[in-house]
């Protein structure tokens, strides 16, 4: 989840034609620091995220929509009445995963809450 | 299956069924039980002809899914095949996912999973006391509907696995079993069921649609953390047909969206 967010993070601040050192200098830490952040090698807290999102001029939900993407599924008992076996399977799968990519932006924010 | 393979898995079913604190007949709620002994529990109505269930491992947690259109004996039994295969198969041997269409004794891991199952909703010695404390040791050539009704509640199962349990454990022949069939096929289960008080509800499909309550947790929390949007969090809402208003304690604040988020947070 960390890489996930990273890359995005990345590819935001290299929309906005910001340098690493320009974002981390904003954020008072290194750009060392920061570079791993980009990387996914930190856990990224949610303070960090609101606080590059300001910097990134962004909403916070651009950089974690990695998991909100997952979350817009079409509903089961679509109308059209076309559906095979299977697609109920897949279904649930999704659902599944949808949940668990929560389950991930959940623990990522908390692990960190919890080591500070 | 070797006789060894039998008493293996018995074993295993009775280390479930003391892990879920079973001390009656049966299992009062499998859901409930499945839960508390560490498994994540799906359940949902995908349709009567759809498959019955499925086993997985998800990032190291174990689900299992039973359908809820079919009826509700054998969505219990459902989940109590796939236990079986949580404990007997799944990652044994690399498997992170057994997906149910039938429980027809195709393969070896269905003849386990059933017999995992048969195990736990139905162990001997339990079916042995209450044909002796219950049934007042009737012999089994008197026994009628009724009492096949009275084992079905009392084990919470359908009452043609009762059936098929009771020939297996060598309490009913092949024409006891024909016999105790055609009676059901006059009075239906139900109204078995009905005439003894017993669980009618075991022959209605309950259409649940559960996730477990860890699911919505992580949903609602990030949402509460703003992390997501609120129709991220309708649409999670949405598989168990919740809406965001439903959800109580998420405060005024917590309830603004997103755009606001940077007037309050003081950039």
């Amino acid at each position: 989840m960390n890489s996930v967010l990273g890359a995005r993070i990345r590819s935001l601040r290299e929309s906005k034609g910001l340098t690493q050192e320009q974002v981390a200098e904003r954020m008072n830490c290194t750009r060392q620091k920061y570079a791993r952040i980009e990387k996914g090698l930190v856990d990224i807290s949610y303070a960090s995220i609101i606080t590059i999102a300001q910097i990134l001029e962004v909403s916070p939900d651009q950089i974690t929509s990695a998991v909100n993407n997952e979350a817009q599924k079409e509903p089961m008992f679509r109308d059209n009445g076309a559906s095979e076996k299977g697609d109920k399977f897949q279904f649930l799968d999704e659902m599944i995963d949808t949940f668990y990519a929560h389950r991930k932006l959940y623990k990522s924010v908390r692990q960190v809450d919890g080591d500070e | 299956m070797n006789k060894n393979r039998q008493l293996a898995i018995e074993k295993i079913a009775d280390t479930v069924r003391a892990e879920c604190k079973v001390t009656g007949y049966g299992f009062q709620n499998i859901f409930e039980a499945a839960e508390k002994s560490g498994y994540q529990v799906i359940r949902y109505p995908i349709g009567k002809d759809e498959f019955l269930g499925f086993a997985m491992i998800k990032e190291g947690e174990r689900i299992v899914f039973s359908n809820s259109s079919l009826i509700l004996s054998r969505e219990i039994f459902s989940i109590a095949h796939e236990l079986g295969h949580q404990k007997l198969h799944l990652s044994e041997q690399g498997l992170t996912l057994i997906k149910d269409d039938d429980f027809t004794d195709r393969d070896e891991y269905e003849v386990e999973a059933n017999y995992f199952a048969a195990s736990l909703m139905m162990p001997r010695e339990k079916v042995d006391k209450f044909i002796r404390q219950e049934l007042n040791d009737k012999s089994s050539d008197k026994w009628n509907g009724l009492d096949i009704a009275r084992i079905q509640t009392a084990f919470n199962v359908s009452y043609d696995m009762a059936l098929i349990r009771l020939k297996s454990l060598g309490k009913l022949s092949e024409s006891q079993v024909q016999y105790l069939k055609n009676e059901k096929g006059e009075h239906t289960a139900t109204k078995l069921l009905k005439a003894i008080n017993g669980n009618a509800d075991l022959c209605r499909s309950t259409e649940a649609k559960k996730v477990p309550a860890e699911y919505l947790e992580w949903v609602i929390s990030n949402y509460n953390e703003k992390l997501i949007p609120r129709k991220s969090l309708q649409a999670a809402l949405s598989y168990v047909d919740l809406d965001v208003e439903d959800i109580g304690g998420l405060s005024e604040e917590k309830a603004v969206e997103d755009d606001s988020i940077f007037a309050k947070i003081g950039t």
